[in-house]
């Protein structure tokens, strides 16, 4: 048997101030594989790759490279020794080339330290010939689609010559198509002798993909298995030590009357692009899911139906009541809205778990507040977040705890609690399960289903197709703004989907 | 910051500061212990001292609290020492106009004190809503606009002829800020005052937006905050806390506008606010500790020969410290339980907190 490319041992990192990333995983990776890291969030996969790197030291524990002890006091180190990684948020510089990007860091240069042009650009053409990557040398990274930025990123640390490539959920924000062109990529790199690692939240994809898998479960290792040998719901136990459903239990919908009336919606560009003209119907009863890769609208629509941004044209109608051009306040007493920036947009972090139970209910819930609405009532929310913590099993320790400190999961359950208890006839849900490990994805889950069956109607935006096949009664593709695709669930591929998604046309 | 972390980082930079004073004071030849004695004995040694400091800390207070609810509030004040003198002028205006008994005209010029500083910090509400100008720069340039403005008044329209310096007429005696025995009236005022800012912010459903927006804005807004709105409202209050305290002062001492009326009130109530860490009750103890330091260092100077302005030495390293401490204790507290639950955490091979590690 020959040596392991990377051999960990007994690794441990924590981060302040109690947070154990990382406890005792020993680990070994052999060369010339693809190996796949899957578990929950917050299981580690993310510090353990950093460790591997080098961006990370942990605080104990050894690691041999290539057969020798290896310590890397930084990712530069790391990429010099031949480790490099492609993190989960591109870092490449959008006003150079493709092949300035390549060269950052490595130039090859003149006397005086001037740059070599004309060097640089061949060595970075004979990289990409010699790797099989398609990307054209002299085209701004700004220009190239997303998937042809993640080729960059891995183009870059090829230029470097590292053996050993990790990648940090690179399928995250990719269309199927190109999820299926990024894997070939990675398989001939693999057959050229290169090691791959990567990290993924899809199981689907790991069993597809990679030679073996590693389950990481709460900062330690769970199982180390050849894919041959195990299937999803086996990495599902394993990443949450007890059996996940993969089918959401459903009843077939019986859609009520319209509870959102989209018509002829226009949005002026903001962040990247605009939307319109849109028409769009959500009745009571159903889940209406909006598809698309992100950037394409979606963000725009949220906006203009919750009115964080005025539309420019056309017309939205909430539960018979014309809310084109009410204000945010008016238009939450006709609807729920569950915000894809939960630090930002969901709730305030810093603050209690109280303080952002009662937001919106202090205005619009009556029992909230006293003397006509002037003061708060401190019991009525305590009880409330009692409530809560019993509804939706929220693991916590006190309703004055800040927000922050509990678990991802447990923090969209108190802003899903939230919502709910205002019993609107729609729902926008925007990236619900975003982030969330399996567990509380799966509840989730469950939360929106039950919402349909109580009649109400749900505006559902995922960039996660199997999300919304599982989920949606009825589907929108959101193509540069506009609706490419649309029907119900049951009458569509995702194939036709991802292809609407990239294309605009199934 | 939970209280007690803010009380415990105060204490230390008040200990330590009082310490670095030992070595300074020793450094340069004087006795540290008839120098503190004496800075103690006037401060708070006898019942007139201990009325003197809460006199004294009136302005400071108001100032402070101005600048600590707009600090954690989400909007920026750094306009006191402009509202502080308009909140004087409003009030020396209406002392020296308005006719009738004390019992109508105090009230009266307090509440014009505390209006001239809310319009004053208004008018950066106007130009931000109107003109999107940042407030945190409209309020500063306001200070000097107020500066000239109320120079040039004193010096010529609302000048006293009789007076060779620039300075209003006196108010008339029915304004004269009334006191109860060694204290001012200024003092319960302020405690109400507090009282009043303090169930406001924490237990009114306004109060409840305005600290939401302070430190989540995005999500105050989505959940139906007015957040624009309440801006220009806590401007309002913040900048009539600050002109209250000008317009006490003003009728509690020289009872008419005089040239440097403002001091160094304003800025002091900012610095109050920074090692309080914006606490509504915390503003309140340090304004009532500077106050005290203020007010004891005449009796220091004239017991022991220790000059004045070694109280601004000793204030300065307060605020340094308690700023300082902050930082390194909360670092040292992470470090320490970061120890502890890794100790913890391997011995048992626990498998750690669920889900709240970085991905």
């Amino acid at each position: 048997m020959t040596t392991p490319l990377v051999v960990l041992h007994d690794v441990t990192k924590v981060f302040p101030p109690n947070v154990v990333a990382l406890n005792r995983v020993s680990l070994s990776i052999a060369e010339g594989a693809i190996h796949a890291i899957v578990g929950e969030n917050g299981a580690g996969k993310s510090t353990l790759m950093k460790v591997m790197c080098g961006e990370v030291a942990p605080d104990s524990g050894t690691m041999h490279w290539k057969g020798s002890s290896a310590r890397f006091a930084s990712a530069r180190q790391g990429m010099d020794a031949g480790i490099g990684m492609v993190h989960q948020e591109l870092l490449l510089v959008d006003e150079l080339s493709v092949w300035e990007n390549m060269v950052l860091g490595v130039e090859p240069v003149h006397r005086f330290g001037r740059l070599n042009r004309r060097q640089a650009r061949t060595e970075v053409c004979n990289t990409l010939e010699r790797c099989g990557l398609a990307l054209p040398p002299d085209a701004l990274a700004a220009e190239l689609s997303l998937a042809a930025r993640q080729k960059l990123e891995i183009a870059k640390l090829l230029h470097r010559n590292v053996d050993l490539l990790i990648l940090d959920e690179p399928t995250a924000s990719l269309a199927p198509q190109e999820t299926v062109e990024l894997f070939s990529e990675l398989r001939r790199l693999r057959d050229t002798g290169r090691t791959v690692v990567f990290v993924s939240h899809r199981l689907g994809e790991v069993l597809e993909l990679a030679d073996r898998v590693s389950v990481l479960r709460n900062g330690a290792l769970v199982a180390t298995v050849a894919t041959s040998d195990t299937d999803k719901a086996g990495l599902a136990r394993l990443m949450v030590e007890r059996d996940v459903l993969f089918t959401a239990k459903r009843v077939p919908s019986s859609p009520g009357r319209t509870v959102l009336r989209v018509e002829q919606l226009r949005v002026a560009p903001l962040r990247g692009g605009g939307l319109g003209p849109v028409n769009l119907v959500v009745n009571a009863g159903e889940i209406m899911g909006v598809a698309g890769v992100e950037g394409n609208g979606q963000t725009q629509l949220v906006a203009a139906v919750t009115g964080d941004h005025q539309c420019t044209d056309g017309r939205m109608v909430v539960d018979g009541v014309d809310i084109t051009t009410a204000s945010i306040l008016e238009r939450r007493r006709h609807l729920s809205y569950v915000a894809a920036e939960r630090k930002l947009d969901g709730e305030a972090v810093n603050e209690s778990i109280l303080d952002n139970a009662r937001m919106t209910h202090h205005r619009l819930t009556p029992s909230f507040t006293s003397t006509a609405g002037r003061i708060l009532d401190a019991g009525r929310a305590r009880r409330f977040v009692d409530e809560l913590e019993v509804r939706f099993s929220i693991t916590m320790n006190s309703f004055r705890q800040p927000i922050g400190s509990l678990s991802g999961g447990n923090q969209q359950k108190v802003i899903l609690g939230r919502e709910l208890a205002m019993d609107r006839a729609l729902v926008v849900l925007d990236q619900p399960t975003r982030g969330l490990d399996v567990a509380s994805i799966q509840q989730v889950h469950e939360l929106i289903l039950s919402m349909r069956a109580d009649g109400r109607g749900v505006l559902l935006i995922s960039a996660d197709l199997d999300e919304l096949f599982q989920l949606a009664d009825r589907l929108v593709v959101l193509h540069r703004g506009t609706v490419a695709l649309e029907g119900a669930t049951a009458s569509l591929t995702i194939a036709e989907v991802g292809a609407a998604m990239l294309s605009g046309s199934p | 910051m939970t209280p007690r972390r803010t009380f415990i980082t105060a204490l230390a930079g008040v200990v330590s500061a009082l310490m670095l004073g030992v070595v300074l004071l020793k450094l340069f030849g004087y006795r540290p212990s008839h120098a503190y004695a004496g800075l103690l004995h006037s401060s708070l040694g006898s019942h007139q001292a201990v009325a003197d400091t809460a006199g004294n800390a009136v302005p400071l207070v108001l100032c402070g609290l101005s600048a600590s609810l707009a600090f954690s509030t989400g909007a920026v004040n750094l306009g006191q020492p402009g509202q502080f003198l308009m909140g004087a002028l409003f009030a020396v205006v209406g002392g020296i106009y308005v006719p009738g008994p004390a019992l109508v005209v105090v009230p009266l010029c307090l509440l014009l004190a505390a209006l001239g500083g809310a319009l004053w910090a208004g008018i950066a509400g106007v130009t931000r809503r109107r003109v999107g100008m940042d407030e945190f720069i409209v309020t500063l340039m306001l200070n000097f606009v107020a500066d000239y403005f109320t120079q040039w008044l004193i010096s010529s329209p609302l000048a006293d002829p009789t007076r060779s310096s620039p300075t209003t007429r006196a108010v008339r005696p029915a304004a004269f800020l009334p006191s109860l025995g060694q204290w001012s009236i200024g003092v319960p005022v302020t405690v109400v005052v507090s009282g009043a800012l303090w169930f406001l912010v924490h237990r009114s459903t306004i109060g409840y937006e305005w600290r939401m927006a302070g430190g989540a804005r995005r999500f105050a807004r989505l959940g139906g905050v007015a957040v624009e709105r309440n801006v220009m409202a806590i401007l309002g209050v913040s900048g009539g806390l600050a002109g209250l305290g000008g317009g006490m002062l003003a009728l509690a001492g020289p009872h008419r506008f005089v040239r440097g009326i403002g001091g160094n009130y304003g800025w002091d109530g900012v610095m109050i606010a920074v090692v309080a860490a914006s606490g509504l009750m915390a503003t309140v103890a340090f304004g009532l500790f500077f106050s005290a330091l203020q007010t004891g260092a005449i009796g220091m100077e004239l017991r022991s020969e220790v000059p004045t302005e070694f109280v601004q030495i000793l204030e300065a390293t307060v605020v340094l410290i308690t700023v300082a401490v902050r930082g390194v204790l909360s670092g040292a507290w992470v470090r320490f339980t970061t120890r502890r639950s890794a100790a913890i955490g391997v011995a048992k091979h626990s498998t750690g907190p669920c889900g709240r590690g970085p991905g």
